[in-house]
């Protein structure tokens, strides 16, 4: 192919297209690893739920696990800033910084997403090819999507809808937090953002100490007391969840932000 | 074009600084060795020039751009080969199918061509290369993205003897008018007869810039038993019975001799004074 037919295929300004297929092709072997890795988490929650006698609650397991995974996940966004070497063959590749930093994001979370979606499922296929020859009646994702149904019939729907979406939103805010910790500290990212997160909060429990019961626990019982209706409940939780987004963008921000910053002076033994 | 202006750089806050207060201009095409002793600052330097170091002040421009912007007009118009790299486990062609859309230049009958060259065919898997046959494979690759800058790092380190001058013929076929290419090394006798121009640093500063033709207009490198001479050289590198010398060449004398980097870089060292003077560089 020649350097003309090249630049037909170069079309975006920012070489996006160009540098996701790089990141997939390169992260085949790892999306597979992750795959058998979330149908054996998948494996070992239905198998802990059904010995614990919970057969129909394994996903319930299963659902912390994966925003573990999540976390994780995102603290190995920038695992290539580990290594001088890769992480000059990151810097030169010449996409935009905001390519860069987007496609690790999508190579790494949705895709593990999807990994753990697959997993669930890969595993309810293999539980149903068991129960044939076990004659096993536990279940896994199925009914879980009935209970959901079940549940959303009782006209509980937008507070329940409203805790969802908050959950999810402290999950993101969760993984924006690592996603900080993963460029700030590619070795060990996942332990050293968890310590200092732990170390964040103590801090913070020592300072807000003097004005708990001044301030704090009587703020914490209007609120309560102001929680009395629907309307008030719906309220709150929207609230905390626009809070959390606005946090969650911020964090994504600063990591974009360190991520620009980044060199090889980090690898130098002349500092 | 690469403009350097009063550049300085530390890696930390409280240390030494490896290049201060550098000014370059780096103008024409042509292949610039650059040379220096350990810790002078090159593959800094290298590193400054890519983007990948930010100059603790000064500035660096390299065809308009700021490299520490890392706008993707720069990047695909330069390419660095460092001393150390690694290449993914996948087949040449899915290497190929992969990187050198990034590269509006690249052209995969060049690429062939500097395999054919370096003796290794194209149907390869990059796992299964020895650290010598990977350097071959990439430094064939880089000569393909026909970027307008290329910046060799040791780029002769885990070659064999052939290869040596097997990279020669590579750089030399692959070259054209209005490319740079700068090479970083320690092995002056791997690149001396392909330099166009040498830039030597030390002490964070640079101590020669100049073009061969200029360098050797000035001065004669001899290789001489006579004890005169010798010791009436600027400087001489003794040989068993015998030296390489440099001298001053007299003003209007003809014969320009060969260059030998050796001699040019030991004088350049011992003698930085006379150097300066004979260049009539302010160097910092």
């Amino acid at each position: 192919m020649t350097h003309t037919d090249m630049s037909i295929i170069n079309n975006t300004s920012d070489n996006f297209q160009l540098q996701y297929k790089k990141e997939l092709t390169e992260l085949k072997s790892t999306l597979v690893m992750s795959l058998i890795g979330c149908v054996a988490m998948a494996t070992l929650s239905g198998f802990l739920a059904g010995t614990i006698g919970l057969n129909s609650t394994g996903i319930m397991l299963y659902i912390p696990c994966c925003a573990l995974a999540l976390c994780i996940a995102a603290s190995m966004m920038f695992g290539p800033l580990k290594r001088k070497t890769d992480t000059i063959a990151m810097l030169m590749t010449p996409s935009s910084m905001k390519a860069k930093f987007m496609v690790r994001w999508l190579a790494v979370v949705p895709a593990l997403i999807i990994t753990l979606f697959l997993g669930g499922f890969i595993f309810e296929l293999f539980r149903m090819m068991a129960q044939a020859l076990y004659h096993d009646h536990s279940q896994f994702i199925v009914p879980y999507f009935g209970m959901i149904k079940e549940y959303f019939s009782e006209g509980e729907t937008p507070i329940i809808w409203s805790m969802i979406f908050l959950a999810i939103t402290y999950i993101g805010f969760s993984q924006s937090l690592y996603m900080i910790g993963g460029v700030v500290w590619p070795r060990l990212s996942f332990l050293k953002t968890m310590l200092a997160l732990w170390g964040v909060q103590v801090a913070l429990q020592i300072i807000t100490f003097p004005l708990m019961q001044p301030v704090i626990i009587p703020f914490l019982q209007n609120i309560l007391t102001s929680i009395s209706t629907p309307d008030s409940v719906l309220l709150w939780i929207n609230g905390t969840t626009v809070m959390m987004l606005g946090l969650t963008a911020l964090c994504w921000w600063i990591s974009y932000r360190l991520f620009t910053k980044v060199d090889i002076n980090r690898f130098s033994s002349r500092k | 074009m690469i403009t350097i202006n009063n550049l300085t750089f530390h890696y930390g806050r409280f240390t030494k600084e490896v290049l201060r207060d550098i000014n370059l201009t780096i103008g024409e095409g042509g292949i610039y060795g650059l040379l220096g002793p350990n810790g002078a600052g090159k593959s800094t330097l290298l590193y400054l020039l890519s983007g990948l170091l930010t100059p603790s002040s000064g500035s660096i421009t390299v065809n308009g751009h700021n490299p520490r912007n890392r706008e993707v007009a720069f990047l695909d118009d330069i390419f660095l080969v460092p001393e150390e790299f690694t290449l993914p486990s996948v087949t040449l062609d899915s290497f190929i199918e992969v990187n050198a859309p990034f590269y509006p230049k690249f052209d995969k009958n060049a690429m062939l061509r500097s395999l054919e060259i370096f003796g290794m065919g194209s149907d390869i898997h990059l796992g299964r290369l020895s650290m010598g046959q990977k350097k071959r494979v990439f430094m064939s690759f880089a000569l393909a993205c026909n970027t307008s800058i290329l910046l060799l790092d040791e780029p002769t380190n885990g070659l064999d003897i052939p290869g040596k001058r097997l990279f020669r013929q590579a750089i030399i076929e692959n070259m054209s008018d209005d490319r740079i290419i700068i090479i970083s090394t320690h092995q002056v006798l791997d690149i001396e007869k392909i330099l166009d121009h040498v830039i030597i640093t030390r002490d964070s500063g640079v101590k020669l810039d100049e073009r061969i033709s200029d360098i050797t207009a000035k001065l004669r490198f001899r290789f001489t038993d006579n004890r005169q001479e010798i010791d009436s050289a600027l400087m001489s590198l003794p040989a068993p019975a015998a030296a390489n010398i440099v001298e001053i060449a007299a003003p209007g004398a003809r014969g320009e001799t060969d260059l030998n980097l050796e001699s040019l870089f030991e004088v350049t060292m011992e003698r930085p004074d006379v150097i300066e003077q004979l260049f009539n560089k302010t160097q910092s």
